[in-house]
Order: structure tokens, then C-alpha cells, then sequence
């Protein structure tokens, strides 16, 4: 008896403590409109917190968050306010969930992230359907910025063939190469990329003589690397990322690939996750990406101590992306002045903004809302400190997503 | 030549790790008709744990002991705490499974994080070793041994021990065995801690090849389940040469037609599924 009176006398208090703070709060009606007062801006932040992605999107996340911070999460005097949102890729409906309710429930000015290419497809299918801008920091897949461009959808990072395609044609002309052999997870993304290894390779003067793929998730390798022993190229083409690409360099080695087959790899089999494990293995291969650590430009040194010191842990390349994405939205939220609500502006003032330096170089958009940046050839060499990482031998100048045929005239 | 060698031994490697897990799940099937899904999770915690032991005293047996110590442990806890309750309610017994699966995995995430991690080598087999053209690593043999000599102990065990003729009996007819005054409940406990053991032994040889990994552990076990499947459930020599049949077929087939890797796998089950309903060994 006595418990349940107390519990009523409490749910009384408590309901009538929420009444009175809710009138108390103010900023909901009227509060004066000068710029100080006007409600923060808000920017969603969608990575894949948990799952397959978890470890690149704690990197994103962090990066991003830096990036605010050193503007003091504010802009023109008025707040910025970020909601970060777990997309659960690959989960392509949760992305599209999580886009929704940044945008319906928290109101969001614009939304950054997305690593995995399908949900970034779905996602920016909705926004256009919104009409709110989103800034993929990867999601590579090329029909976002092409086919399916809209004046809504921006990407810092690259068009799926950006840098295989200039790449290939480097190796193929400059080192050498002729018979190559590449090795690739069974996906869209996979089949794009070494098609475009074939391309790339023919305008160089050589050739690609197999193109072998396995699913992604392939618990053992061994099977693939005798087929390429079998065809003893001149070289190996491979693109794997996480777990997949530790094991894959590990087997190379093991089979006694490496040392025989000088090894070529997309930039996820030379990230900071994968060289950590695997460092002897990785030693000596060539590898590319719009990003490495190991640019040499005071920016880039800046971010990384900037990013070791606050997180202790060198920053991956997905770091670097979060953090340039939440520039490049800061530098548009500067240029009008943090007046968001204008929407033109806004999207203007995005499509305008260019880096002279920074941390991967000059940076800018092209006339299709995807970034145009230099991509950095560079060997994996162990280093005066024993430690091993990246040393750049190659920059491609200015790539941009229709390389090299240039832009289709419209 | 040394292709085919090598090819050879990729595969009974293969197969030896997917008969570590498949053996525990066949028994545990078998004879309790539980389908046990947490198996791939029992795994998964094994080969993390023998990997942060490994990491801190470089002793690969110790990871082993403590990787094989821990998820029988775990397996003993399932089976008494939740499991005995559930006897003869398949549906009940499955979603509990389900439900250790994403407790045990979402648990290694908290505590290792998502990051890709393969456990270092034994240093005594870290190396490899040249095959005419070719070269294939060293822990691929202690793989196939510890595997053959698993074997040889479950079959030995099952064959000539009254622990092993009482299973037998189980698998066959629970309840005339029961009649016959054997203690079912205690055998019950007794098989599933020995198959979370046999899961962590597989986590831990498994653990320099395919890695400490969600989504390996899960694509594992699908190759674990066909195993079970073509050899019939609660046969060991079923789960056996089912295990020499998926691997070696699985390695070949990715060799010979990289195309058409899954079908390779998924084709074969379905023909003896046609054939044999029950499978290779099992009983009708």
C-alpha cells in the first residue's frame, strides 16, 4: 500500500517537474533572430559503426570530429552540431533508415559519410528525393557522380575507376610490366576495378592475361595463388581490404609469391590496419591511393600528429577522408556566412570549394560534384624508425573521374 | 606437377580444420538433436583468446590449452545452465543457440574490437618449405596432423571405450539407452563440452590461416553445416570423409573453375542429398 502512494506522489512530481521545464526551456518560440540565437547547424555523420566497417568508420568519425573541433564546432558565430548515425553496412535498408531519420527527425542541414558503395547509391536516391545535400566520403561506385548525378550528391573521395585506371597505365608503361595477372573479391566494385586494370594496362603497352576473383569472404587464399603461380606473370594486380587482405599478403608470402611476382595493390591492402599485422609480408609492394600519411606537406603532418596525439593511434586513410569531408563542409558553411537555410547558397558554395594545399594536396570538385585530386604511387618500405609505411615514388597529377578520355561534353 | 601437390595439401588442411568444427556439431546433433549454432561463435571466442595469449606469451600451446580450456568451459555452462532444460523442444533449443551466437560474437567485438586480426605462427612452423617449382608453408602439415591425430583419438574413443559405445547407443535410440539405465543427462553434458572443445581447438589451428574474424568464423561454419549434411549427423567417420570431400573439392574446385567456387561446394551436397537424404553415413 504505502509503496504505491509513494510511487503516484513521485510519478506526480516527476510529471510536473517535465511540464515546468519544458515551459522554462526557451529557444522553441520566440526568441529573437539575431545570428547568435539562430538554432545550431546540424550535420549528420553515417558511418558503419558496427559490422564489416566498424574499424575504417571509427577512423572517419574521429577524423571528422577533429575537423570540427579545431573550428570549435562553429562557423560565422553560429553552433555546429553533429549526429552521428551507425548505417550497419552492408546493410543497404538500414543506411537508407538512418539517412531518413537524420533528415525527418533531426532536421540535419546536410549529412557526411558512407563508406559502402550500395548504400551510398540508396542514400543518395533519397536525398535527392529530399533535396539535402550529401557528402560521401567513399562510395566509390562510379554511377553516383555519373548516371545518377544529381545537384544534391557531392563525393570527396573517387569514382570507382579514378585511380586504378591512371595507375595501371603507369605501370604498364613506366616499370615495365607487360603480363599481369589480377586478383580481385567477387563484387561490382572488384569486376570494375580490374576491367579498368585492363584498360589501364593496354594504353600502357601491356596486358592483362587472367583476371581471377573469389568471393569475398574466402577463408583460405591458397588455392587462388597456385593458379597465379600457373601463369607466372610479370607482376600481380590484387584488391582486398580488412581481414581478406591481411590473409591474402600473409598467403603471398607464404607460398613464395612475393619476392617472385612483384605485387601491385589498391590502397585498402596498404592501410595502417593492414601493414600493423602484417609488415613483412606487405614489405616491397606498390601500391596507390588518394591518400597516404606519408605526403609530405605541413598540413598532412599537422592532421596526423593532431590525430595521434587526440585518438593515440595513427590515422587510417578513412580518417583523412572524414576529416577533409567536414572541411570541405566548413569551408562552404564559411563562405555564406552560416546562413544554411539558403539552399542555393549553400549547394553553391559546396560545389565551389577548392583546396590550393592540404592534406592529400590541391583538391577540388569537377563540374560533376566528384573530387578531382592527385593520386600518390608509393612503394611499402620499412623505415629509419624500423616501422613500415608508405614512401611515394609516383604522383599522378590532377585525377579526375573520366580518365582519360576526359569529360563527356553535355 | 607441384601444383597438384600443392593444391593437394591446401585442401586436406582445409579439410582437417572443418572437420575439428564439423565433428563436434555432428555429434551434438546426433545424439542431443540440438543444431547448435553457436558453434561458429564457441570458435570465434577460441581463436580470439588463444590469439591475445599468443600476442602476450608467444607460447602457441598455451593458446591452444587456454583457447580450447575457455570455450569448454563455455559449452559446459550452456549445457547446464540452459540447454538441459530445453530437452526434446527443437525450436526453443535453437533460438537459445541463436541468442548465445550474438551474445559470444558481440562480446568478442566489445572486448577485441572490430579489427581484422590473424594470430602469428608457432615459431617452430612459421616457416615454408619448397615443392620442385613451389612453396607451401610448414603449418599446413601440423594442421593436417593435428587434424589426423583428432581423429584417430574420436575414433578410437568411440570404438573400443564404453563412453564411446554409450554414445553410439544414444545417437542411435535415446530412449532404449536411457531404458538401459545410462545416464543420459550427464552424456548429454559430456558431448557438447567436448564439441565446444573440438571448436576450439578448430579456432586455434584455424586461427594462423583464416583469422580471428566475425565473418570468417560464420563463413566457416556454413562450410562446417555442408560437411555435416553430406556425412550425416552424428557420424564421425561420415563427418570425416565428408570433411577430405568438402575441402579437398572446395580447393580443387577454386583452382580449376575460380568462377564457379560456391556452385563447386553447393552442387556436390545437393547430388548426395538427391541420393542420400540422411547422407553419406547417416541413419535413416
Amino acid at each position: 500500500m504505502n509503496t504505491t502512494k509513494v510511487m503516484r506522489a513521485l510519478l506526480l512530481v516527476s510529471f510536473a517537474a517535465v511540464v515546468a521545464l519544458s515551459l522554462a526551456m526557451p529557444g522553441i518560440g520566440g526568441s529573437p533572430a539575431e545570428a547568435q540565437q539562430k538554432p545550431p547547424i546540424k550535420i549528420g555523420v553515417l558511418y558503419g559503426l558496427t559490422g564489416v566497417y566498424a574499424f575504417p568508420s571509427k577512423h572517419g568519425v574521429q577524423g571528422a570530429a577533429l575537423a570540427f573541433e579545431e573550428a570549435n564546432y562553429q562557423v560565422a558565430g553560429r553552433k555546429i552540431e553533429t549526429i552521428v548515425e551507425d548505417d550497419q553496412s552492408p546493410q543497404v535498408a538500414v543506411g537508407v533508415t538512418k539517412a531518413r531519420k537524420l533528415v525527418e527527425k533531426d532536421r540535419v542541414h546536410a549529412v557526411m559519410g558512407i563508406i559502402w558503395s550500395p548504400t551510398g547509391v540508396a542514400v543518395s536516391d533519397y536525398m535527392k528525393t529530399v533535396e539535402v545535400p550529401l557528402v560521401l566520403t567513399e562510395a566509390a561506385a562510379r554511377i553516383i557522380t555519373q548516371e545518377k548525378r544529381h545537384p544534391y550528391v557531392f563525393r570527396t573521395s573517387f569514382a570507382s575507376g579514378q585511380m586504378t585506371l591512371p595507375f595501371s597505365a603507369y605501370v604498364c608503361k613506366n616499370l615495365g610490366y607487360k603480363r599481369i595477372v589480377t586478383f580481385a573479391f567477387d563484387s561490382v566494385f572488384g569486376r570494375e576495378q580490374a576491367d579498368y586494370v585492363a584498360q589501364g594496362c593496354e594504353q600502357g603497352g601491356g596486358k592483362v592475361i587472367k583476371q581471377l576473383f573469389a568471393p569475398v569472404r574466402t577463408p583460405d587464399m591458397a588455392p587462388y595463388l597456385a593458379q597465379i603461380q600457373a601463369e607466372n606473370p610479370d607482376a600481380v594486380w590484387a584488391l582486398w581490404s580488412g581481414i581478406a587482405a591481411i590473409q591474402f599478403l600473409r598467403q603471398y608470402k607464404e607460398f613464395g609469391l612475393k619476392g617472385k611476382y612483384p605485387l601491385l595493390t589498391f590502397g585498402s591492402l596498404s592501410g595502417e590496419d593492414v601493414l600493423a599485422q602484417v609488415p613483412d609480408a606487405a614489405e616491397g609492394m606498390i601500391s596507390y591511393y588518394f591518400y597516404t600519411t606519408a605526403y609530405d606537406a605541413p598540413e598532412n603532418k599537422a592532421f596526423v600528429e593532431a590525430y595521434t596525439k587526440k585518438y593515440n593511434m595513427p590515422p587510417a586513410v578513412y580518417a583523412g577522408q572524414g576529416y577533409l569531408t567536414a572541411k570541405v563542409i566548413l569551408a562552404a558553411l564559411e563562405a555564406i556566412k552560416g546562413n544554411v537555410e539558403d539552399k542555393a547558397a549553400f549547394l553553391a558554395a559546396l560545389r565551389n570549394v577548392s583546396f590550393e594545399r592540404g592534406i592529400r594536396g590541391p583538391w577540388r570538385f569537377d563540374a560533376f560534384q566528384n573530387a578531382v585530386s592527385d593520386v600518390y604511387v608509393f612503394k611499402v618500405e620499412r623505415g629509419a624508425d624500423g616501422k613500415v609505411g608508405h614512401k611515394i615514388i609516383h604522383v599522378l597529377k590532377n585525377a579526375e573521374q573520366y580518365w582519360p578520355q576526359g569529360k563527356p561534353q553535355r | 606437377m607441384s601444383f597438384w601437390y600443392l593444391q593437394a595439401i591446401t585442401g586436406l588442411s582445409f579439410a582437417m580444420l572443418l572437420f575439428l568444427l564439423a565433428a563436434g556439431l555432428s555429434l551434438i546433433f546426433g545424439l542431443m538433436r540440438i543444431i547448435n549454432l553457436a558453434h561458429g561463435a564457441l570458435y570465434l571466442v577460441a581463436s580470439y583468446l588463444s590469439l591475445s595469449v599468443m600476442r602476450g606469451t608467444g607460447s602457441f600451446l598455451l593458446a591452444l590449452l587456454v583457447g580450447a580450456a575457455a570455450v569448454t568451459l563455455i559449452g559446459l555452462f550452456m549445457e547446464r545452465r540452459f540447454l538441459n532444460r530445453l530437452y526434446r523442444m527443437e525450436l526453443a533449443q535453437v533460438l537459445l543457440t541463436f541468442g548465445f551466437l550474438f551474445i559470444l560474437s558481440d562480446l568478442t567485438q566489445w572486448v577485441w574490437g572490430g579489427e581484422p586480426q590473424i594470430m602469428p605462427k608457432p615459431a617452430l612452423f612459421a616457416g615454408s618449405l619448397r615443392l620442385g617449382e613451389m612453396m607451401f608453408p610448414i603449418y599446413r602439415l601440423l594442421v593436417i596432423a593435428v587434424g589426423i591425430v583428432v581423429a584417430v583419438l574420436l575414433g578410437l574413443i568411440q570404438q573400443y571405450t564404453s563412453l564411446g559405445a554409450k554414445v553410439r547407443a544414444g545417437v542411435d535410440d535415446a530412449e532404449m539407452t536411457r531404458g538401459l539405465g545410462v545416464d543420459l543427462p550427464r552424456l548429454f553434458t559430456g558431448v557438447f563440452a567436448m564439441g565446444a572443445m573440438l571448436a576450439g581447438v578448430g579456432g586455434v589451428m584455424g586461427g594462423p590461416i583464416i583469422g580471428a574474424n566475425l565473418d570468417a568464423a560464420f563463413e566457416i561454419l556454413l562450410f562446417a553445416f555442408v560437411v555435416v549434411i553430406i556425412g550425416g549427423m552424428g557420424s564421425l567417420k561420415g563427418a570425416f570423409l565428408a570433411s577430405l570431400f568438402v575441402g579437398l573439392i572446395d580447393t580443387f574446385g577454386k583452382a580449376l573453375f575460380p568462377e564457379y567456387s560456391l556452385f563447386t561446394i553447393f552442387a556436390p551436397m545437393a547430388i548426395v542429398l538427391a541420393i542420400r537424404p540422411t547422407g553419406l553415413f547417416g541413419r535413416t
